[in-house]
């Protein structure tokens, strides 16, 4: 029997090496081009006929745009409305991935700390972009906050900036953590299937209860990790 | 006489409605919708991020100066530092969301 292990592989479509780099077109690289078409196309497709009054398949994206829009202006005030479009791409790209990491025969690149790690270094450096362009130099008080001797500075600048810099990485491997733990969990049980013979159907009714939590923890997981997106643009945005 | 009655039931549902959902955006400013125990994971992973990412630059900072454990302590015991502060914020904010 295969290992769960077996599922998380990545292997290369198309090989391509430049200068000793191996940049290859993956299904991990196929399953974020499929995830991103299927987002495009559903969006394009529910958004075909506009109008005032919204009719049922212009209501969905609409209702998605509202939550996320509430999201932000909670957790940032309204001077982060003006990174919504960023923000919006980041959940619907992480919870599509998720789900659809959730039909047989797909890859979740979301279990990968290399795919989620860049997604959340590049929301640490826009974080940062964002911080810097709002309050200039003003930016420097996030690592010195306000009311904190002097003499202290040479400890608490570096505890600071470790604390700033191991964000994307909590960040990451909860989202990580989460899907892999969930996908060999299926597995295994998956597994029980064929080895309990008769008595296979035992395992089948938990794998079914269990994709439905699944589906709710990726979307769940995809909302976690917006909303402290979202917070920590609300901290770069303004002092502690 | 029975249209009118309606409608003034509508309307004060529609109040009650809206009353409680502005107690509710007040109380809410910062939504969370995950468990205390998705909170606790929550914090025990930036416990031992904060760590791992503090012994990682002292690791790569002694690479870099070839002065092999000084700066791996340092951070290492810094980067703990810098994990209790982060799960003291994270408690702190789900203190104020809860009041």
């Amino acid at each position: 029997m295969s290992s769960p292990l077996e599922q998380f592989e990545i292997k290369p479509i198309v090989g391509l090496w430049i200068k000793g780099y191996d940049i290859s077109f993956s299904n991990s690289a196929l399953a974020m081009v499929i995830s991103s078409a299927a987002i495009i196309l559903v969006f394009a497709l529910l958004l075909r006929k506009r109008s005032i009054i919204p009719n049922l398949a212009q209501s969905v994206p609409e209702a998605l745009y509202e939550f996320i829009y509430n999201l932000i202006k909670s957790s940032t005030g309204k001077a982060g409305l003006k990174y919504f479009s960023f923000i919006f791409c980041l959940f619907l790209y992480i919870a599509v991935g998720n789900v659809f990491g959730l039909f047989p025969y797909s890859f979740t690149f979301t279990s990968h700390v290399a795919a989620v790690g860049a997604l959340s270094i590049l929301a640490l450096t826009f974080n940062i972009i964002v911080g810097i362009r709002a309050r200039k130099l003003g930016y420097l008080r996030t690592f010195l906050p306000k009311g904190i001797p002097y003499a202290l500075a040479p400890l608490v600048v570096p505890i600071e900036m470790i604390s700033l810099l191991s964000k994307p990485f909590s960040l990451t491997v909860r989202l990580v953590a989460n899907m892999t733990v969930g996908h060999i969990m299926l597995k295994i049980l998956g597994g029980f299937v064929v080895g309990l013979g008769l008595f296979g159907f035992v395992p089948i009714v938990f794998q079914a209860l269990i994709i439905i939590f699944e589906l709710f923890i990726a979307v769940l997981q995809a909302f976690i990790y917006t909303v402290l997106s979202c917070i920590y643009l609300g901290d770069a945005l303004r002092a502690h | 006489m029975k249209k009118s009655n309606d409608i003034a039931k509508l309307e004060k549902r529609i109040s009650a409605f809206k009353k409680n959902k502005e107690a509710q955006e007040r109380r809410g400013a910062q939504i969370s919708p995950s468990t205390n125990a998705a909170k606790g994971f929550q914090m025990s992973i930036e416990l031992v991020s904060a760590i791992a990412i503090g012994a990682s630059i002292g690791y790569f900072l002694d690479d870099l100066f070839d002065i092999f454990p000084v700066f791996l302590c340092v951070l290492t015991i810094l980067g703990g530092g810098a994990g209790v502060l982060n799960m003291y914020r994270t408690a702190k904010g789900q203190d104020e969301g809860e009041n």
